[in-house]
């Protein structure tokens, strides 16, 4: 037979080996009440421990051990009368702890708290305190045990209970033995003390540091510095364009003016690009009525256009708002004198209008290139992969059929059949739509 | 020989009690058993 218990924690092991049953149900039950009484700190400090117990076959050899026990007991008694408690209570005990049983713990315990001999002595007298209860006839005589009935050990006090006081007892053993290494490491503390002042050393250098930050705010406030800076930023807000100023400023005119690019002949035009030719002879809102071959032929040419666009002036916007607003009335005043001659600005970005109002549903973005389509662009129609074409390099998103259904049950668009392709504009509905709705953003 | 292994797990402890004898493990886990069920009845 054997039995093995181990017993393992981040910091520590333990490990018991025995043949021994009656060593190994009492070590099971000092450490299983270790376990569910003792904090889990504590037993994370206990150090490995290894423990091999073997059978006692003599009495002889028994006897030896308990007479080795017995003055070890002396010794301590004698040494130390009134250090412990426990002391006391082995004297009460010791009756009972004439067996040979009682022999095995002081054995082991050189080896569990070899370290710190105080500690030995006090772990002693726990592990005799066991002895009662895992007294068993297997290993002494019937003869002996007669007067240590088990039956006795049950009636004064239960296993459980006897077990529980016993790992208390220890861990206060254990304790002392903890605070003896918390005392060697007081020791080394006063090498700390030197670190210290190697610390306060350093801190002096700390103290210089203020002097150069110091140095630094004057070398700020140096009116040089302030001078370049201002340079600097005026250039920026002279050169760079701004990114919401276009956006803005176009729904401005197209809020106000409703649909300037008719009222006023402005075209849009890229820079690169000659604008296309567009005849407004035939420019229908309703479904009832039709647009020309020639203006689809134009609304292509739009198309291609309008994605050069895209890419090529993408890095001539501006995303910073102040200065836009600084800008507004620039390009107002830019703007005005455009109404009376063709303007040569640059295509606005679909990705650019729609920034600015911070519609994330793909029906009111649907809704917004519409308008777009139509007021920006100058189309009056628009396929549905013309407008996705506009949809997914801003949204990432592409508009498929139940949004236009959405929309033209809604009436905000309506369907347009020419040459058996569909196409779709937006309605008054839609443009008024549009305008109640994203008025404020605008 | 039949081997009988036991883990049990309280936090970080771990505790492994291994052995060949039928009886004293049916004994030693019926007491730990009985004294966790104490202890939870408190």
């Amino acid at each position: 037979m054997y039995y093995n218990i181990k017993i393992k924690s981040q910091k520590s092991e333990f490990i018991l080996e025995s043949n021994d049953k009656l060593v190994t149900q009492r070590e099971m039950d000092i450490y299983f009440a270790y376990i569910f009484n003792a904090s889990e700190e504590f037993v994370s400090k206990i150090k490995k421990v290894k423990i091999v117990n073997e059978n006692l076959k003599s009495i002889e050899e028994i006897e030896e051990l308990a007479n080795k026990s017995q003055n070890f007991e002396n010794k301590i008694t004698e040494d130390k009368p009134s250090s412990a408690k426990n002391l006391e209570i082995i004297k009460q005990i010791e009756p009972e702890t004439k067996t040979p049983e009682v022999i095995e713990p002081t054995t082991l315990q050189p080896e569990l708290v070899a370290k710190t001999p105080e500690t030995v002595e006090q772990v002693k007298p726990e592990i005799k305190q066991i002895e009662p209860e895992t007294k068993t006839p297997e290993v002494i005589e019937p003869t002996k045990l007669e007067n240590k009935n088990i039956a006795e050990a049950n009636s004064t006090k239960s296993n459980i209970e006897e077990i529980i006081e016993l790992a208390q007892n220890e861990i206060e053993s254990l304790d002392l033995s903890i605070n003896n290494d918390l005392k060697i490491s007081s020791q080394n503390e006063n090498d700390k003390e030197e670190d210290n002042i190697i610390k306060f050393d350093i801190k002096e250098e700390v103290k210089a540091q203020p002097i150069k930050i110091e140095n630094e705010k004057e070398i700020y406030h140096d009116n040089n510095q302030v001078k370049i800076d201002n340079i600097f930023l005026s250039d920026e807000k002279e050169n760079t364009p701004t990114r919401q100023e276009i956006t803005i400023t176009a729904l401005n005119n197209a809020l106000e003016e409703n649909n300037p690019i008719q009222n006023n002949e402005i075209k849009i035009i890229s820079q690169n690009q000659t604008p296309p030719e567009i005849k407004n002879n035939e420019i229908i809102q309703n479904n009832n009525e039709s647009i020309t071959k020639e203006e689809i032929k134009s609304e292509q040419e739009l198309v291609l256009n309008e994605v050069e666009i895209d890419f090529s002036n993408e890095n001539q916007f501006n995303l910073n708002p102040e200065e836009n607003i600084n800008k507004e009335e620039e390009t107002n005043q830019i703007q005005q004198t455009n109404l009376q001659t063709e303007y040569q600005g640059p295509t606005i970005d679909f990705s650019l209008f729609l920034s600015s109002f911070g519609v994330n549903e793909l029906f009111d973005t649907f809704l917004i290139c519409a308008y777009y389509i139509k007021n920006i662009l100058h189309e009056q129609s628009f396929s549905m992969k013309f407008i996705n074409s506009k949809i997914f390099p801003a949204t990432g998103k592409i508009a498929d059929m139940s949004i236009t259904e959405a929309l033209i049950r809604e009436k905000y668009i309506n369907t347009i059949n020419i040459d058996d392709i569909i196409k779709y504009t937006i309605t008054e509905k839609g443009e008024e739509y549009f305008l109640s709705k994203f008025k404020n953003k605008t | 020989m039949p081997q009988y292994v036991f883990k049990m797990k309280k936090g970080e402890l771990e505790i492994e009690f291994s052995s060949d004898d039928a009886e004293f493990v049916e004994q030693q886990l019926e007491k730990w058993r009985e004294e966790i069920l104490k202890k939870h009845a408190q």
